[in-house]
């Protein structure tokens, strides 16, 4: 469960990208996070998966204040809990898809055979598999996103993030991503998607906008 | 104005002091911030940038520890090269007994390293455990070790000013050899007994750090230290010397001796200082580190081998002791 209570976020004493914002996310959710450009998702997003810090306020997962944890804690907590798709995949462009979940699951195990059997699973899930040993620079938006939703599942992440899903992607892919992300709803992970695309529309999720930093269910 | 302050080595010696000081003083900074208002179970803006501030304080202080190390091997060398400068002088030891300051400052300098090694410790164990349970105490201890930083500012401006290019000094034959009379070990010690000490005090803290008895560590292990100083300043010394009445510790730190002191007093340093640290972790802290004890163990085991290896080798290749 994600429990958020007064959560503020400045960047310079008068610019606030956060303003006192609380809601509560259960286990398995699916939330939808709607907003204009410059809103404040991706900053949200970004404290959600602890790659940023709160300027205050709390931030609970699973009953653990995640930003009070030391680095090392932290990033342990991030591989174990924690899957995010950015806005632009994130990837490292001149591997192949394979070394790409291999770097994320080299975080949390030394032991190849069980790296394998995970990425092949995570590969699957993300329905990108064929793709396993083509280098990520000669992929498509909707692979190369397919292929960063497989690296979140890698260390079989409970909460999964994506910042602006569909941004990159046609019509067609679109819509096979709405499909995946019900699949995804379907295996109990709890999902936030940060978005201005009314594609959203048709899931159903709790949905909240965001406006000038503050947060409306 | 002194001669010696326009040495090349020493306007970048004191560069590099000056550098120390001023990081130290920002993370001095940080750090009463850190014992004044230090509060891990609040969620307000001062406690998340008191937190941000303690990584930047951490880097500065291991910034410090890097470079007080080697500031104090660059020290031995800067004072070992002045020793053309000062008349009398023939190595190191002439140069840091030219005036009251330089051994205190040298001592000094050691034992803020054994300071920072300890901080650093504490801040492994801080961060180690999910609650930063030991940033306040860090911080404190810091404050402490930023006074210790001061004093030496104060000793090496002193020393450093107060080093003549125009007096004589005495240099190590007089300041080690053994005035008519007097003898120059300690607690009246003669060599053989000053040996056996030795071996007899190294194999007690090997085996207590084998033993994990932190208490006999925490007292043996000065007293290694004491007695390992004089052993190789009036034994273990003339064998690297090649020389009877050569007794000096300073003059291995030069090319004709292979620079051997930097590894000898470096590994018996690191050696001691690491043991005190696993036994005061071990006291204080319930935790037995067994990374510290090894390095400890090595450097330890490494120092009494290079020691006695000069023995050795002299023997086969004379057939006789010095």
């Amino acid at each position: 469960m994600i429990d958020i209570q007064n959560l503020t976020k400045k960047v310079q004493p008068n610019q606030t990208i956060l303003d006192n914002i609380s809601f509560r996310v259960k286990k398995g959710e699916l939330v939808i996070v709607k907003g204009v450009s410059g809103s404040g998702k991706t900053t949200l997003l970004s404290i959600l998966a602890t790659l940023d810090k709160p300027t205050s306020g709390k931030v609970l997962i699973n009953n653990q204040a995640v930003h009070k944890l030391p680095d090392l804690h932290l990033s342990l907590f991030r591989a174990q809990h924690i899957g995010f798709v950015a806005q632009h995949f994130n990837l490292i462009e001149h591997l192949s898809v394979y070394d790409n979940l291999l770097i994320a699951k080299g975080a949390l195990t030394n032991s190849i055979k069980e790296a394998k059997s995970d990425i092949t699973k995570a590969l699957k899930q993300a329905n990108i598999l064929h793709k396993k040993d083509a280098i990520v620079k000669n992929l498509s938006g909707g692979e190369k996103q397919r292929t960063a939703i497989a690296r979140a599942l890698v260390n079989c992440a409970d909460i999964l993030l994506f910042d602006e899903p569909t941004a990159a992607l046609d019509s067609k892919n679109s819509q096979t991503f709405l499909e995946l992300l019900q699949n995804l709803h379907k295996m109990q992970k709890t999902i936030i998607v940060a978005t201005h695309d009314p594609i959203f529309d048709t899931l159903k999720a709790k949905t909240f906008i965001m406006q000038d930093g503050k947060l409306y269910e | 104005m002194n001669k010696i302050l326009l040495n090349q080595k020493v306007i970048i010696y004191l560069s590099i002091e000056t550098l120390l000081l001023l990081l130290a003083t920002i993370a001095f900074f940080i750090a009463f911030k850190i014992v004044k208002n230090w509060d891990i179970n609040s969620f307000t803006p001062n406690q998340f940038t008191l937190e941000r501030e303690n990584y930047l304080f951490i880097t500065l202080v291991q910034m410090l520890l890097f470079f007080s190390i080697f500031d104090t091997i660059y020290f031995i060398y800067v004072i070992d090269k002045l020793h053309l400068f000062i008349p009398g002088a023939m190595c190191a030891a002439g140069v840091i007994n030219a005036n009251s300051f330089g051994v205190p400052l040298l001592l000094l300098k050691l034992f803020f390293i054994f300071l920072l090694l300890l901080w650093q410790n504490i801040n492994i164990l801080d961060l180690r455990e999910k609650t930063f349970p030991y940033t306040k105490i860090k911080a404190s201890f810091f404050i402490i070790i930023f006074l210790a930083l001061i004093a030496i500012i104060y000793f090496d401006i002193n020393y450093f000013f107060h080093l003549k290019t125009n007096l004589p000094v005495s240099c190590c034959s007089t300041l080690y050899g053994q005035l008519e009379g007097q003898n120059p070990l300690p607690f009246n010690l003669d060599t053989k007994l000053l040996l056996i000490l030795f071996y007899l005090l190294f194999i007690v803290v090997f085996g207590a750090l084998i033993g994990e008895v932190a208490f006999l560590i925490l007292l043996a292990t000065p007293l290694f230290l004491y007695i390992a100083y004089y052993s190789v300043t009036y034994f273990f010394g003339t064998y690297i010397y090649e020389l009877p009445t050569h007794k000096c510790p300073f003059c291995m730190f030069q090319k004709e001796y292979y620079y051997i002191g930097y590894l000898i007093w470096g590994s018996l340093f690191l050696g001691t200082f690491f043991a005190l640290i696993w036994a005061i972790d071990a006291l204080l802290f319930k935790i037995w580190q067994k990374k510290l004890k090894l390095i400890a163990q090595i450097s330890l085991f490494l120092f009494v081998i290079i020691c006695s290896s000069y023995v050795a080798f002299y023997y086969f290749k004379n057939g006789v002791f010095l």
